[in-house]
């Protein structure tokens, strides 16, 4: 009860200094995001936040489901069918139809992510709903360890490489060209992401037995 | 100041990081405590996008600061459930020996 008492009390200050601070009339950062709109060369403001002004973040984040899968692998789950894990049935009938529409939906959040809100994070995300489904109908596809360690890290490799590369043209890691198109960054990462995704969600190391580990 | 909308959705944003902490505090099972992780996260989301609202245009950096957010934040509660199965995994085998 004193911790019921203890959260309402730190909330109701949090409350207070955001009711005093809460300048609702502030700027804020939108006038120079669109003022230097065209030197990212991307329409949508907050994509050409995520790959031109902070595209730092965007890597780190990059490194951070990789940090997260790895340590998951290194938990050593025991290797379960996924359906039995998740408890639920699927109709088989159901993802026929749903699996491909989600795959399409990736593309289409990808392809879209320049000019309206979608992008590389959703669209990995649409695309490892798609693999989850096909897990959970027992007819995921069947990769190598080596394939699957390599498509996971897909994402951080390209966007450092590239980053490199564009900046020996023009100086700054980075810095992308306006030329150097960002889909194709995108298309890598968004692969990548999707792949780590299910990986996260199911877990188990790639060759991890059923019952012995070391 | 007004109730304009910014202000409504930040005040309900800390009721829903109130009602994730006190949960995560008092939670029963280790799974309502990381529902009660995601609650608190979700509610700091909704903090920053309330304080992106402010202004005639929205903040595009905080917008996509939260977007990195909620990446963060569903790779953490993978591995938060990640470890209750290796930890329920260890529990059975120490009741079977």
């Amino acid at each position: 009860m004193c911790a019921l008492v203890g959260v309402a009390v730190a909330m109701s200050v949090v409350a207070a200094g955001v009711w005093s601070l809460l300048d609702i009339d502030a700027a804020g950062l939108a006038g120079p995001a669109a003022a230097n709109l065209s030197e990212v060369g991307v329409p949508h403001p907050v994509t050409a936040v995520l790959l031109g002004y902070r595209s730092m973040d965007t890597l780190l984040e990059l490194g951070v489901l990789l940090a997260a899968l790895v340590a998951t692998w290194r938990l050593g789950l025991t290797r379960e069918p996924f359906d039995r894990i998740a408890g639920m049935h699927v109709f088989p009938a159901y993802a026929r139809v749903v699996i491909p529409a989600l795959v399409v939906l990736a593309g289409v959040l990808l392809w879209r992510g320049t000019s309206t809100p979608g992008g590389a994070f959703q669209a990995g995300s649409a695309l490892a709903a798609a693999l989850l489904l096909s897990h959970l109908v027992r007819s995921a596809p069947a990769l190598r360890e080596s394939t699957m360690r390599l498509w996971a890290a897909l994402g951080v490799i390209v966007f450092i490489a590239s980053g490199l590369f564009a900046g020996t043209s023009t100086g700054a890691f980075l810095d992308w060209p306006t030329s150097l198109a960002p889909q194709l960054i995108l298309a890598a990462a968004t692969l990548a992401i999707g792949i780590t995704l299910t990986l996260l969600v199911l877990g188990t190391h790639p060759d991890a037995r059923g019952a012995d580990r070391c | 100041m007004l109730m304009t909308s910014a202000i409504v959705y930040a005040l309900a944003a800390i009721a829903l990081i109130g009602a994730g902490v006190f949960g995560l505090i008092a939670g029963c099972t280790l799974i309502g405590r990381i529902v009660a992780l995601n609650v608190a996260s979700v509610g700091v989301l909704a903090l920053m996008v309330a304080f992106a609202a402010r202004g005639v245009l929205a903040d595009p950096v905080t917008h996509a600061m939260v977007l990195t957010g909620l990446v963060v934040a569903f790779s953490a509660t993978a591995l938060a459930l990640a470890i209750v199965r290796r930890l329920r995994e260890i529990t059975a085998e120490a009741s079977e020996e």
